[in-house]
């Protein structure tokens, strides 16, 4: 027997000795002879569930080349880009569905009356809902994606029967049950104390229903502009532009910092003249204090158009650049299935 | 690495990487494989070609962090496609399946100290495995070194090659280098010729500073300078122009 051989051990019934079928995953198996049933003690593997690739290629550049047209991108970007390449790939995340449960007390802060006198609210609420989890399996890479959320007309097929390039698993199939737990009580405690100013006890638990391994289908297309290359992928089920880069457009970056100066600038000036001019009364000091912070939002957000704008990045990318678009939040509640309270 | 008999009725066995239970495609048989005393090689492809990887470097020298002359005035003095190893240990410790990775070559390459293996389609490393051509480098670290200090037992072991391009490039007489994930595109620095945010934080301040007295002056004096907030919009608009003007890549002469 070679090295090699010694690594495979054939799967027999232990009563009757007849070969047995099993699959990824399973941790019960029947015997089909002698209709024993016996527990695998292997390593536990997981449940694998692959989903159809319904968006064509077409449709993929399609969806890209109008992305191409929205947000703060180079103007010249639907005209002149080309798309150089474009192929179909899976990717595995790690999905955890569990019922999360969170208890949180505390309080709510109101003004009321004429003279705006604050008063304390207690609070109380009990979270009873069902949520999904969803993490990447492997490094993200530059891919930009980080989660995913599974449309209800997505259809389940075997995992063999592709021959689209799937994505290896890297990570840890208990740290993603762990980090799925925490991330869906810390999420259940964040919905419980939404109303509420100030927490003063929160406990929360999460009963896990179904952990599986989910290969989920996009698109990767790669284009260049300038000579540069930038990339974006599709949902391969409902089409969506999920991620990608894209050069900006130095017109807005110029108009921004032009924006972002002057009415910050101006703001500050309305509320210091007011407040001479009005001698230090109520008002005065009220419009000061408005525009100086409306002039430092107002700054922040304009200067990270100007500085930034270079680069567009969509999606969960790292790096320099003027983030756009919404990501894929780990987490989402399932609406039709909580019980909540409020109090 | 070698190929696997069915134990039953010895034909060929597909093994395919990250599986615990492989079937025999002739007599059916279940045939669970035992990694946890065997080495695997694994390679992930390159799935982004040389030229694509001069791009995504071209654009990374014109992202909004990088000098602003980077993307004109840098020479890439050397690309090179090669496999970089890196050792992914899978074991239960505490009860608790844990990944994670060990170097099997030392390294002074940005980001390859991460050990971090790019997102990608993992086949086996075998003699039928194409390389496309480029390096694949040998490690220089014998797995048996981490072996006897590793906690908890193992489940699989596997040498994993992933693709990079290293890049050396010369900007303003300096060298400098980078890699570029050869599978998913991310770049991968440790010193760059970065862009310093004077300028911006300059033109928005002029730009402030103009809304600022059209405004004390407008409320103070005369509505009339309420038109400053204007200039500084204008004035702002036109200098940040020059700031984020680029300058053009100067055209290839043709040989004639």
């Amino acid at each position: 027997m070679s090295e090699a051989q010694k690594i495979l051990v054939s799967m027999t019934c232990p009563s009757c000795g007849g070969q047995v079928q099993c699959e990824e995953g399973e941790d019960l198996v029947l015997c089909k002879f002698c209709e024993s049933v016996f527990a695998l003690t292997t390593d536990e593997g997981a449940n694998k569930v692959m989903y159809k690739m319904t968006v064509d290629k077409d449709k993929a550049l399609a969806k890209v080349k109008a992305w191409f047209g929205t947000g703060p991108k180079a103007k010249d970007l639907q005209k002149t880009a080309v798309i150089t390449e474009a192929y179909p790939m899976y990717l595995p995340f790690w999905r955890l569905i569990a019922r999360g449960k969170a208890c949180v007390c505390g309080i709510e802060e109101q003004r009321t009356g004429k003279d705006n006198q604050k008063v304390e609210i207690p609070r109380e609420a009990l979270i009873n809902r069902e949520y999904i989890y969803s993490e990447i399996a492997c490094e993200a890479g530059d891919l930009g994606i980080q989660s995913i959320v599974i449309p209800d007309r997505a259809e389940a097929i075997s995992y063999d029967d592709q021959e689209i390039v799937t994505f290896g698993v890297t990570s840890s199939r208990d740290a993603a049950f762990d980090e799925g737990g925490r991330a869906i009580r810390k999420t259940a405690v964040e919905d419980g104390s939404a109303r509420m100013d100030k927490v003063h006890f929160s406990q929360s638990f999460c009963f896990p229903k179904a952990f599986t391994l989910v290969y989920y289908p996009f698109w990767i297309l790669r284009y260049t502009y300038e000579g540069r290359t930038y990339f974006a992928t599709v949902d391969g089920i409902t089409a969506r532009v999920v991620s990608g880069r894209a050069p900006g457009d130095a017109g807005s970056q110029s108009t921004a910092a032009g924006i972002g100066g002057a009415l910050s600038g101006g703001a500050v000036g309305l509320g210091i003249g007011l407040a001479i001019v009005t001698e230090g009364t109520d008002i005065g000091i009220g419009v000061l204090v408005v525009g100086f912070i409306a002039a430092v939002a107002l700054l922040g957000y304009f200067y990270n158009r100007f500085r930034y704008g270079d680069e567009i990045l969509e999606g969960a990318l790292n790096g320099k650049g003027l983030k756009s678009g919404r990501t894929q939040k780990k987490v989402q509640p399932i609406y039709n299935e909580t019980y909540d309270y409020f109090k | 690495m070698p190929d696997f008999q069915c134990p039953k009725c010895g034909a060929a066995l597909q093994v395919k990487p990250g599986t615990q239970m492989a079937t025999c495609s002739f007599c059916g048989t279940v045939t669970y494989i035992d990694r946890s005393s065997a080495l695997f090689f694994y390679l992930l492809p390159f799935s982004i070609n040389e030229g694509a990887a001069k791009g995504i470097f071209k654009r990374w020298t014109a992202g909004p962090a990088q000098a602003k002359d980077l993307e004109s005035a840098a020479k890439i003095t050397k690309l090179t496609k090669e496999f970089f190893p890196v050792f992914r240990f899978r074991r239960t410790i505490n009860g608790r399946e844990t990944v994670f990775a060990k170097p099997a070559k030392g390294t002074l390459l940005p980001g390859m100290q991460d050990l971090t293996i790019p997102p990608g389609n993992v086949v086996v490393y075998d003699a039928k495995a194409s390389t496309g051509g480029a390096e694949v480098i040998q490690p220089d670290i014998a797995i048996d070194s981490y072996l006897p200090e590793l906690a908890g037992t193992p489940i699989d072991q596997a040498l994993v090659y992933f693709p990079i391009y290293e890049i050396a490039y010369e900007y303003q007489g300096a060298s400098y280098q980078a890699v570029i994930d050869g599978s998913s595109g991310a770049v991968y620095t440790t010193s760059s010729p970065t862009r310093s945010s004077s300028a911006y934080i300059a033109v928005m301040g002029l730009a402030f500073t103009l809304g600022l007295l059209g405004s004390i002056l407008g409320v103070m004096v005369n509505p009339i300078f309420f038109v400053l907030i204007i200039a500084g919009f204008f004035a702002g608009k036109l200098l940040a122009g020059k700031v984020v003007e680029r300058q053009k890549p100067a055209k290839e002469v043709k040989a004639e």
